[in-house]
């Protein structure tokens, strides 16, 4: 029996360099991130997931670490696909590792 | 504030989420690509906003994740004419006015004269009526000049005339006609006396004088002659011009019958309404019923609503029943009638006429009055005639 060959994966010269606009960002943005402004306002991008959302406390699953956003009033102004805007009186951000990261 | 129109036009509703996996519910909104604003968080749940676009995903998610789901506010244009969604009229409505806007530029509003007599303007008015210009009708510079054109011809007593369309409005200007120069004829003619009489005054401007004031003429004598021989015995031709007053006495009679018939309208008149704009008829009626005896009569107005003018005419057809009815004069109704009727053929008859004494004689018969009178006048009595 001949052994079966394993199919080569053909990429476009577009796709080798990351031409696309598309793939690009997503190689270069999909990268969880914080913005905290001095204006009270702050931005997550990439966030994963809601895990919980109250009034006084946001959790924000960051892929590796939980972010925690403590505060009074608590309050998502814009929520869409790679990115939530948490504005309210917030007193500490909280970064919570699972188990096995360091 | 182009935000707050972006928002405005496409539409936002809020509302509130309660029980269910709420924070589930956000995950999958965001993994739909839907945006939510404002998202707060109460003691039983969140409140929160979507995009009208997205507000139908969003119900379905909620459902999914068994939230219940409470609208407090739906804002934007197209909740504001949701309620005229299947009303096609009022849209109907608005394009029709939109195009009668548009229209409106080449259409009369109102005419105005510029320094006319109410006189002048009855005439002009007229005379664009019979043309199809008035309130309501399309015009163009083309048709403008050419009834400026047609109006100077047309009437004599204006020497220039234009009508301006300004702004939906015609403003007709005009210059009176000068009148025209006397120019001298040419042709030989001789004045003759039209009535017998006696010569009071002479004022001739051309041609040899063939009488003197005081001398008596009988109808048809020369007055004034064109032709004259010199003492070389050639004829000299010339235009005789002028006029000559003198003192006639002439009779005149008219019959009147005391009784007569005459077709009068009565009170009963119906009126029939036509509005015209646009080039367009619009009758308010089926048919125009005429009796058999009636006499109709046409009256055209602007159309306008509280003062307010609109660009159309409205035709007024006003039909009139009549009814043959006798009529029966006393002696004095009918003798002041028959006295109008000769003077009004005095009046028109003799020039420049100045009675100066009238003798009335009436005779009446049984069913008419015959009316008589002598007058004693000066007039002008020369007639021009040609020398064959």
């Amino acid at each position: 029996m001949s052994k079966k060959q394993k199919r080569k994966t053909k990429f476009s010269f577009k796709e080798a360099f990351c031409i696309n606009a598309n793939k690009l960002k997503a190689e270069l943005h999909l990268c969880p991130m914080l913005h905290v402004s001095t204006t009270g306002e702050i931005f997550v991008e990439n966030p994963g997931a809601i895990v919980l959302y109250n009034e006084n406390e946001v959790r924000l699953d960051m892929g590796n670490v939980v972010v925690a956003i403590k505060g009074d009033n608590i309050t998502l102004q814009t929520m869409e696909k790679g990115l939530v805007t948490v504005i309210g009186r917030v007193f500490n951000i909280e970064f919570m590792y699972c188990k096995g990261n360091k | 504030m182009l935000h707050k129109l972006f928002v405005y036009l496409s539409g936002e509703v809020s509302f509130q989420l309660e029980g269910g996996l709420g924070e589930r519910f956000l995950n999958s909104c965001a993994d739909e690509m839907l945006m939510l604003k404002n998202i707060n968080a109460t003691l039983t749940g969140y409140t929160l906003s979507v995009p009208y676009r997205h507000f139908a995903k969003a119900s379905k998610l909620a459902k999914k994740y068994k939230c219940k789901m409470t609208i407090i506010n739906k804002t934007g244009l197209c909740y504001v004419l949701m309620p005229y969604k299947h009303r096609y009229g009022i849209f109907a409505g608005i394009v029709a006015f939109a195009l009668l806007l548009v229209l409106s530029q080449f259409v009369v509003w109102d005419i105005r004269f510029f320094e006319c007599t109410p006189m002048q303007e009855s005439i002009l008015r007229h005379s664009l009526y019979e043309k199809g210009i008035s309130e309501g009708s399309l015009v163009s510079k083309k048709l403008l000049a050419k009834v400026s054109d047609e109006l100077v011809i047309e009437n004599s007593q204006f020497g220039w005339l234009t009508l301006n369309y300004i702004k939906g409005r015609i403003v007709i200007e005009k210059t009176n006609a000068t009148p025209k120069p006397n120019v001298f004829s040419k042709t030989t003619t001789n004045l003759i006396a039209a009535y017998d009489g006696i010569i009071r005054k002479i004022d001739v401007s051309g041609g040899f004088l063939q009488v003197c004031e005081g001398q008596s003429v009988a109808k048809g004598d020369l007055l004034v002659s064109g032709l004259r021989q010199d003492v070389m015995g050639n004829i000299q031709k010339t235009h005789a011009e002028g006029k000559i007053y003198a003192e006639i006495e002439q009779n005149y009679e008219y019959t009147q019958s005391l009784s007569y018939s005459k077709a009068l309208p009565i009170n009963k008149s119906k009126s029939y309404y036509e509005i015209r704009a646009f080039n367009m008829r619009l009758p308010l009626f089926t048919k125009i019923q005429t009796p058999m005896e009636s006499e109709q009569r046409l009256f055209r107005y602007p159309l306008s609503v509280f003062g307010f003018r609109l660009p159309a005419t409205v035709y007024e057809y006003e039909v009139r029943q009549t009814q043959q009815t006798q009529i029966n004069l006393t002696q004095q109704q009918a003798t002041q009638i028959a006295r109008r009727k000769v003077y009004d053929v005095i009046y028109e008859g003799l020039p420049e006429v100045q009675i100066l004494s009238a003798e009335e004689k009436v005779d009446v018969f049984e069913n008419k009055i015959v009316y008589n009178v002598k007058i004693n006048a000066k007039a002008e009595i020369s007639k021009q005639v040609a020398v064959p």
